[in-house]
This record gives C-alpha cells, structure tokens and sequence, in this order.
C-alpha cells in the first residue's frame, strides 16, 4: 500500500505542474488570502491597542494606587505616604514597565482674566516621560525640567480661555496641609495639546515644588503604574494588592468604565471584522478550487476510463490539494509574519490624519504577532481547501467515465 | 472705601497698628537712612522710588483706618439694566469687615463677613452663615465688578509690589502722583502692573490694573471728590471692565465716620447672622 | 454582437459564471454589510453619548458656550419651543436653566453647577433619570426636590431627606438663595458629573434665580439622530429668527467627532487593503477560467474573429458577469443588512457594563446609498479596469498554438 500511496504522491505532485498556470493561480489565491487573515488579524489588534493607548498613556496607566479614601474624596487629607519597601520591590518587577507618584489635588487657577477650577498634578518628569505621552506632546515651551521645577505647564486650551500664555505668571490656589489656603504664582513654561478634556483639567508642576507649595512633606496622592503586555495585568495587580493591602489598587477598568465599556465593543466589533475577512477569503479560496477542479472533470473521467476507482480518483485529488493549500497556506503565513515583522516599528496613520482634517498627531499602530492566529487560520483554510475540492471531485468520480468525459471545456 | 486722612503729612504717627505700623515704622527709619546713605552716590532715583512707596502707603494705610463706619450705595449697570443697594460696613484694621445690605428690600439683610483670610456670607432667606471655599473666592460680589477677593485684599499693591514714581501733574489745581506699581518676583499676583493715580492729600483718584503684556485689564476712578466723615474723600468712585463696556460698578459712599470704637462682637459669625444693631 | 455573445457565453457555463458570480456577490455584500455597521456603530455611540446630559442638539444664547453666564439668557422659551414642535424630526425639546452655585449643609459648601429642568420633557432627552441609584428622579409637581452626584452627596454628608442650602447669583446679579430637599442620588460614573452636578425643578428655579420665564438653553432630540442632522439647516434657521444660535452634536462634542473621525481614518485603510485583496483573488480566478478557454479561443481565432473582438468579448464577459454578482450581491447585502438594522446586533459581556451609562447594548448597522454602493462600486471598476489584463493575453493568441493547448 504504501508504494501505492508513494506513487500516488508521485502523481499528485506531477499532476500540480502539469497546468502551471492553474496552479500558481491558486497558490496566489490563497496565499493572499491567508495573509489578508492573518495580517488584518495583527492590524486590528493593533488599532485596539492604539486607540486604548492613547487614552491610557496621557494620564491612567494600566493602574493606579491610591490611599483608601481618595477616590471618592480626593483632597489633601486624602494623600498617602511615598510606597515603601515591600510596595517598591513590588513596583519595581519587570511586568511593569514603568511608574509614576505624583500628587494631584484639586484647586484653582487664575489668570487676569479669569478663575477656574483645575486639578493641580505635581509630578516627576523623569518618571512621567516614561509613563504618559503628554511631555511629549508639548507644542509650545518646555517640559518640566524636574521634580523642583515650579514653572507649570498648561493646556493649549487652558491657555486659551485664561487668555494667558508662555512666559506669564498664573496663580494656583488650594487647600493646603495646615487647613488654610495656599497661594502662589507659578510661570506658565510650557503648553500641551492633548484632548480638549485634559487639557481643561490638568495643570504639572515638578512633584517636589507642589509639595512645598502645600506645606506637605513627601507626600502624594497617586502612583500610576504602566503593565505593556494584557496578560501580565492580573497578576501585578494582585501582587500590589498583597505588598500594600492597605492602599486602593485599581487597574484601568475600574479607572475609566467608559473606556472598559468601549474597549469591549471594539473587541466585538474586530471579531465580526474578521468574521467578514475570513469569509471572504474562504469564497475566494473556496471560488478558485471549485473552478480548478470543475475545469478538470473531463481529465477525472479519463482516469476513470482508464481504469481508476473513484476512490483513487479522490484521493488523488485530496493529495494534490494537501500539496497546494499547504504550501498556498506556508507562504501566506510566510508573508504575513514579514510584514508584522517589516511593520514593528510601527503604521503611522497620521498621514490619513491630516488629509482628513483631523486630530492632532495621528495613531500610530504596532501589529503584533500572535502564535495562534497563525496556528488556527492556517489550519482552517488548509481543511477548507481540501473539503471544497473534494466536493466536486467526488460527485465526477462517481459518475459514469463517458458522462465525465463530456464535460469537455 | 474708607480713608484716614491727615493734613499733608506721609508720617501717620498717631496709628495704632501695632505690628503693622512697626513694621513700616521701622522700614520708614530704615529707608530714610539708606536715603541720606545714598543721595550722594545714586542721586535722585532711590529717592523717587522711596517716596512713591511712602505716598502709595499713605494712601492705603489711611484707607484701611484703624476702624471705620460707612454707608454707601453700590450701582452696578449692566446690559439688561441698573440695579441699586445700598450697605452699611463696619471695618477694623486690615482683616476685619462687616458688610450688611440694607436696601433694596430684596437685598436687605444680605451680610458678608471677612475674618482674616476666611470670608462668610449671610442670607435672611437661608437664616444660614456659609463660609465661602477659596474656590468661590473669586466670584463676583453681589453681581458687581468686585470679586470677594477684592474685598479682602487691598493692602497688597503696597506690599507686595515695588513702586515707581512715574510723573508728578496737577490736575484741577492740585499735585497728583502717578505711580507704577508692578508685582515683586514671587508674590501670588496675577497682574502685570498698576498703575495709581494719588492726590497729594491722600485721597485715590484713580486705579488701573494691566495684564502681563500691558493691556489694561480694568480701571477704577474717583468721579466725585468730596469731603466725608471730616476729611477729602472719592465719594463717588466707579470700577470698570475694558472688556465690557457699557457697564460698571459705582460706588457712593453717603456717610462715613473714621477711627471710632467697635465692639468686638461685631465681627463675628453670630453677629452676621443675628445682628444686634 | 459581440455584447450578444459575451452575454451568452456567461452562460454557457454555468458552473464556472455561478462561482465568478458568487465569489464577487459574496464580497459585495459583505462591503454592504461593513460600512453600513462602521458608521451604524458611530452612530450608536454619537446617540449614546449625547443622550448622557447634552441632547442631539442645542439652541442657545450667542456666546454662551464659550461663557456659560447665567444672564445670557432665551426671552421667550415659549416661541421658540413651538417653532421646534414645527420641525418633524424634532420629537422633544427641554428648557434648562444653569447657574454655577454653592450648595451646602451644615458647616461643608462646595461649588456645583445647578441645572433646572422640566422632568416630563427632559426624560424624553437624556438618560439622567435612569442613573438615580438612590431615591428617584425628579418629576412633574415636583416643588423643591433636588438631586445630585453621588460624589457631590457624599462631599457633603447628606442622605435622602436632608435640607441642602443653595447659594449663587440670580440673573440680575443679586443674591439667589434657596433651601432644597433632597430626593434622589445619580451616578453616572462619570466622575465630574458625579461630584459636581445637581438638578432641580426648572419653576423652581425660574423663581430663586430670578430668571422671569427665561432660560439659558433648549435642548432637542429626534428619534434618530440622523433625523437632526438633516433637520440642521431649518433649526438653524429657526435660532436665527429669535436671535440665538444653534449648536449641532458635533460642536457639542467635538472629542467624540474627533474620535470618530480619527478612527475612520484607520477603518478606510482597512477597507482599502480588503477590497485591494477581494479584487486580487477575485482577478486571479478570472484569469484562470480564461486560461481554461484557450482552446476555444484557438478555435474562434481560426475561423476568423480578430484577437481584439476576442478580448473585446472576453472584458464584456467579465463586465456582464461582476455587473450581475455585483449586483446580487448588493441587493442581498442590502437584505442582510436590513434584517440587522432592525434587530441589532448585541454583544454579550457589554449589556451590564452599557447599562451603567444608559448607553444601548446593541449596535444597529444603518444603510445609506454612499454606505451601501461605495464599497461595490469601488470593487466593481477595479475589476472591471484590472480585467485588462487578461484581455492583453487574449491579444497575444495564436490560432494553432492555442487550439493545441491543454485542458
């Protein structure tokens, strides 16, 4: 049998280049297709990432730590001490990529134009620049400089409605430790341009400077802490809750239930996306296998008038098939791991940004490569491939070689 | 406003500040030391500076008398219409000030208190003291062009700026100083610079306040220069907003008496909220 | 005669036509189906969001946007409400009033915005009432109910029941004064809403503010938001009449607008390479079924027809065949769609998580001529101007070589 078998393969395999074109047409489709899957597989995943980055990387992290009280009440008796030991070697592990304390108490800012009232964020910018995206969105001005700098940086559009500007002098104004109300100017040296919502209700000043500012010592209010990979999450999480169970430890679900809300339906909307890519693909593979094999049913015939059994003819079919979606399927997954690859450093999309009038510094999307999209897709297409040759296949092997032979082109 | 007045003089040796009046007592001594020290080698400038502080203190020092009683009439014009009040105040030194309205009858019996750096307000209809949080601190005063911080401010411009005599003129025969004053580096002040109008004798005639690129933010002036409570006085003075024009804040003052006795039960919450007079 | 014989041609063969057809229908509703759900989508979160406080749209006073100030004010709420009711997409329109206030009880006060409100009206508007957690939303009779933020009653120590004092400036600028009861809680989890907002009667606050049957904004919702939208124009010019302006969703929300718009830019990239892929594979068998003619192409070649009336033939064949998959496809994409435009489409794990905010758990793809023909359109000239390709090969058969070609 296995001679047979051995010869079958002989013959598959010659059967595939005896018509080229037909089968270089479907290794293209399918190879194509493949890609297109497990491509748009990356780029989704992608694009979700991105769109959850952005709103995470200005201010929340993956999660933040705070005193118990804060979140319902954030005001200066509602600070904590700076983490200690065991919270610190917690903080310090490689999930997490990287934290940041600050202090961040309501109060108001006034111009001599006008009052409003602003959450005053004292951080350090060595430990910010590494969390948040906002130094790097300063468009006018500088960053702070370090964690005594009590220069402040402002909003574009804060700016804006105070009708101040860089260089000028504001007043912030809040409840300090001892009760009373402190009040101090503070030279506006740098301008962000975020979101319009940040910007109306964050002001940075270096951590050390707004600590004095409020007569605190080392006080603060937050850590913001960043965990790259999903999967880690939990896990940090738990481990911070276990070296600080006195602290409120939240992840960034908790923080912002809207973006948890709209997280989730952009998980549903990318699972329909590829339910519509893969279906495609699937009829465009499906689409060229039916025409290979309807386009040889005159050749079926002729075997069975020579004297193969239907059941030669089939396997002779699934073998050319294993053979050619096979190696359609390794040069589809191939391709898409060279470009994930190719595209590691990042899709900036801030091209399409501008031409549409939009938002200011557009996405940019890191495609990552995932082990079992490229173990499950492959696989599916593979069967599908063979399944759908053998269909009709199977129905001209059954009929009568003269019937079969008539089915001339 | 409430001014003391004394003839000509800058010295004010008969104020009982305490502290306060030791302070500038003392830095009057030591400024007029340094004066004679540095006449030789820096001529008139150190001299100019000095004397625009001593006359911008003056005024203030006077402003704030040692006690005070008034009864004015605010008139804010606005857009849609005028709207008058009238309110009697009682104040004593620099920190304490009673402000109770008693007309309209809508208005009457509205009542802030200023103690310190805390600021109450009293409504009959809430029979009810709530003390303001800073926050609320820069709201406008009873719809006028004042904010709550106005009222509570107004020894910082000699203070907390360093002042420039920029020009001596006489108007309507008598000697006005006009005075810069601009913000010492790292005081809580958000204006670029004001610039003072001083009569000789003590008595405001005019403030302008400009941002920090040197636009004029708004400006208060004396109308109507009288004679109250024994002494000159800006009977009639009006605050006004550049960016708003065409309304304004008018303050009349009918009656005023200067450096009298006040209870100390005056300033307190339950004094705001029950008065006894 | 040539369009008579590519025409019957197609169908000739029927299997290899059938599969041509089915392969380009097939996509073609799919990209029915895609854009129709992208902006159905966009849709479903403008709703969503906007009925959280703001409305489908606003008329107020100029200027009041940028400096919401109580004296900027609608004389005649009245008129201007009727002149809405006039407008068919318009099915609801609230008056509001807002002032910037202290409430306080005991010795705590804390700056929060008031708004007044017509309940019966408002509910048709926004989802405020469903967010009361604690007691109940405001309703008509009610005379002086107010209720807050879950943050902001917490600030101040107060549970239901409790007498809140309110302090601000009425709209000719003296003092507004007012002691509310306090009947129900909210919490939208939106955490500015939550601490610094409250809402009482709007007769209530016509009377502590002063405010003489004037108020500061209409808001108005339709029954889609589309509805508005396409009502702009006439809404427009109605707050023009009485001297006000006319704020449409975008100006309202204008992160939301950026947002989407920033997220259809990556979405067209998406479509662009899928349809670029579609037409590839789509090409591919087309080329492959004419490679399979070539022996009848031998054929024709010898009795005579000109290479040019062969490819001529063969575009038209191609043309003919994605005019009808295409078509097909449309329409059953069109069905598919609709049957989805009705029911939505749900998302499990979302509901509970919606629910906190009001917002709909279900998306509802929605079709419109651009949503449904762009992508068909698109996919139907790239094919048809790619078919080029196999026509330059039809050029370049020779009779005899090609009627000797294999099967």
């Amino acid at each position: 049998m296995s001679g047979t078998l051995h010869s079958f393969i002989q013959l598959a395999w010659r059967n595939m280049w005896r018509n080229p074109r037909r089968t270089l047409i479907t290794l293209v489709v399918v190879s194509a297709g493949l890609w297109s899957i497990l491509f748009f597989n990356a780029f989704l995943n992608a694009w979700m990432q991105s769109s959850k980055d952005a709103t995470l990387k200005l201010l929340i992290g993956s999660g933040q730590i705070h005193a118990r009280e804060y979140m319902d009440n954030p005001n200066i008796k509602t600070v904590m001490a700076p983490p200690g030991a065991r919270l610190r070697a917690a903080l310090e592990r490689p999930e997490i990529a990287a934290w940041s304390a600050r202090l961040v108490l309501p109060g108001v800012i006034q111009s001599e134009y006008k009052t409003r009232p602003v959450n005053i964020a004292g951080v350090d910018p060595a430990t910010e620049r590494r969390l948040s995206s906002i130094p790097a969105k300063i468009v006018r001005g500088r960053y702070l400089n370090g964690v005594d700098d009590d220069g402040v940086v402002l909003g574009l559009h804060m700016a804006k409605r105070l009708k101040t500007g860089l260089g000028r002098r504001v007043i912030l104004m809040s409840q300090n430790a001892d009760g009373t109300v402190s009040e101090q100017s503070f030279t506006v040296v740098g301008l962000f341009d975020a979101n319009q919502k940040t910007e109306d209700f964050y002001v940075f000043t270096g951590r050390a400077a707004d600590q004095r500012f409020l007569h605190l010592n080392a006080e603060i209010s937050e850590i913001a802490f960043a965990v790259p990979n999903d999967a880690d999450l939990d896990p940090v999480l738990t481990r911070l809750r276990a070296a600080a169970p006195q602290l409120d430890v939240r992840s960034w679900r908790q923080l912002s239930t809207y973006l948890a809300a709209t997280d989730s339906m952009m998980r549903g909307v990318i699972y329909i996306w590829l339910a519509v890519v893969f279906s495609m693909m699937a009829i465009g593979i499906v689409n060229t296998q039916l025409m290979a094999v309807f386009e040889r049913l005159h050749e079926f015939g002729l075997l069975r008038a020579l004297g193969m059994t239907p059941r030669r003819v089939l396997m002779m079919v699934s073998l050319e098939s294993l053979f050619l979606i096979g190696v359609g399927c390794l040069v589809g997954m191939a391709l898409a791991a060279l470009t994930i690859w190719g595209l590691r450093g990042g899709i900036d999309l801030s091209a399409f940004a501008k031409g549409l009038e939009l938002v200011q510094g557009g996405q940019v999307l890191f495609p990552k490569f995932d082990l079992a999209s490229f173990v499950v897709f492959p696989l599916l297409i593979w069967l599908l491939g063979i399944l759908v040759a053998l269909w009709p296949a199977s129905r001209a092997a059954k009929a009568s070689p003269v019937e079969a032979m008539r089915h001339a082109t | 406003m409430r001014k003391m007045w004394h003839d000509g003089k800058f010295a004010t040796a008969d104020l009982r500040q305490g502290q306060e009046w030791g302070r500038h007592a003392i830095l009057k001594a030591a400024l007029g030391i340094s004066v004679l020290g540095l006449t030789g080698i820096l001529g008139t400038a150190p001299l100019q500076a000095q004397t625009a502080r001593q006359i911008l203190k003056s005024a203030f020092d006077n402003w704030r008398a040692d006690s005070s009683y008034a009864v004015t009439t605010m008139t804010v014009r606005r857009a849609r219409g005028t709207r008058k009040m009238t309110f009697k105040s009682w104040t004593k030194g620099t920190s304490k000030a009673l402000v109770r309205f008693i007309a309209p009858a809508r208005d009457a019996g509205n009542a802030t208190l200023q103690l310190g750096a805390a600021t109450y307000v009293y409504n009959p209809k809430l029979n009810q003291v709530i003390k303001l949080p800073a926050s609320a601190m820069s709201q406008s005063w009873m719809g006028s062009d004042f904010s709550y911080n106005d009222l509570a401010r107004s020894q910082k411009v000699v203070d907390d700026y360093r002042q420039k005599l920029l020009a001596t003129k006489r108007i309507g025969g008598r000697t006005v100083y006009v005075i810069e004053a601009i913000p010492k580096k790292g005081k809580p002040i958000v204006w670029g610079k004001q610039i003072l109008w001083v009569r000789r004798d003590g008595v405001l005639v005019k403030v302008e306040y400009y941002d920090q690129l040197g636009k004029r933010v708004r400006a208060m002036s004396a109308d109507k220069i009288g004679r109250i409570g024994g002494r000159p006085y800006p009977v009639v003075m009006t605050m006004r907003r550049d960016d708003r024009p065409g309304t304004f804040t008018r303050i009349t003052t009918t009656k005023a008496r200067f450096n009298i006795k006040i209870p100390a039960y005056m300033f307190t919450q339950s004094n705001l909220q029950n008065p006894r007079n | 005669m040539i369009a008579a014989l590519a025409w019957r041609n197609i169908w000739r063969q029927p299997i290899r036509t059938a599969l041509s057809m089915v392969g380009m229908g097939f996509a073609a509703m799919l990209l029915v189906f895609m854009l129709s759900f992208e902006f159905g989508s966009y849709d479903t979160i403008k709703t969503g969001m906007l009925r959280i406080s703001d409305g489908f749209g606003q008329i107020q006073p100029k200027g009041y946007k940028d400096d919401p100030a109580i004296d900027k004010v609608i004389e005649e709420p009245t008129a201007l409400m009727a002149d809405l009711a006039g407008v068919g997409a318009v099915t609801a329109s609230s008056a509001r009033d807002m002032a910037f206030v202290l409430l306080a009880r005991g010795n705590l006060s804390f700056a929060a915005a008031v708004t007044g409100i017509d309940p019966v009206q408002e509910n048709r508007i926004t989802v405020v009432s469903s967010y009361v957690k604690q007691g109940r939303a405001l309703r008509a009779g009610d005379r002086d109910a107010i209720i807050l933020g879950d943050g902001l009653a917490r600030n101040l120590g107060v549970k239901l029941g409790d007498r809140i004092t309110l302090l601000g400036s009425a709209r000719d600028g003296s003092v507004a004064a007012d002691v509310l009861r306090l009947v129900g809680i909210f919490k939208s989890n939106i955490p500015e809403m939550d601490r610094q907002v409250a809402q009482i009667p709007l007769a209530r606050f016509n009377e502590t503010f002063q405010m003489n049957g004037a108020v500061n904004t209409v808001a108005l919702s339709g029954r889609t938001l589309r509805d508005i939208t396409a009502a702009s124009g006439r809404l427009r010019r109605i707050a023009a009449r009485h001297g006000l302006v006319y704020l449409d969703w975008a100006q309202l929300q204008p992160a939301i607008k950026q947002g989407i718009a920033l997220d259809l830019s990556t979405a067209m990239t998406m479509y662009a390479t899928l349809i670029f892929v579609v037409v590839f594979i789509i090409l591919n068998t087309l080329y492959m079924s004419v490679l399979e003619r070539t022996r009848e192409f031998g054929v024709l070649l010898a009795i005579g027809m000109k290479p040019r009336q062969i490819g001529r033939m063969v575009w038209m064949e191609i043309i003919f065949l994605s005019l009808v998959g295409t078509g097909i496809g449309v329409v059953l994409g069109m069905i598919l769609t609709g049957w989805f435009q009705v029911h939505g489409i749900s998302f499990q794990g979302l509901q509970e998580v919606y629910a906190q905010f009001g917002l709909p758990s279900r998306i509802y793809p929605h079709m419109t001529p651009f949503r449904v023909l762009f992508g068909p359109l698109v996919m139907l000239a790239a094919v048809v101007l790619l078919a080029v390709i196999p026509y330059r090969r039809v050029l370049g058969l020779k009779p005899v070589s090609a009627m000797g070609a294999g099967g």
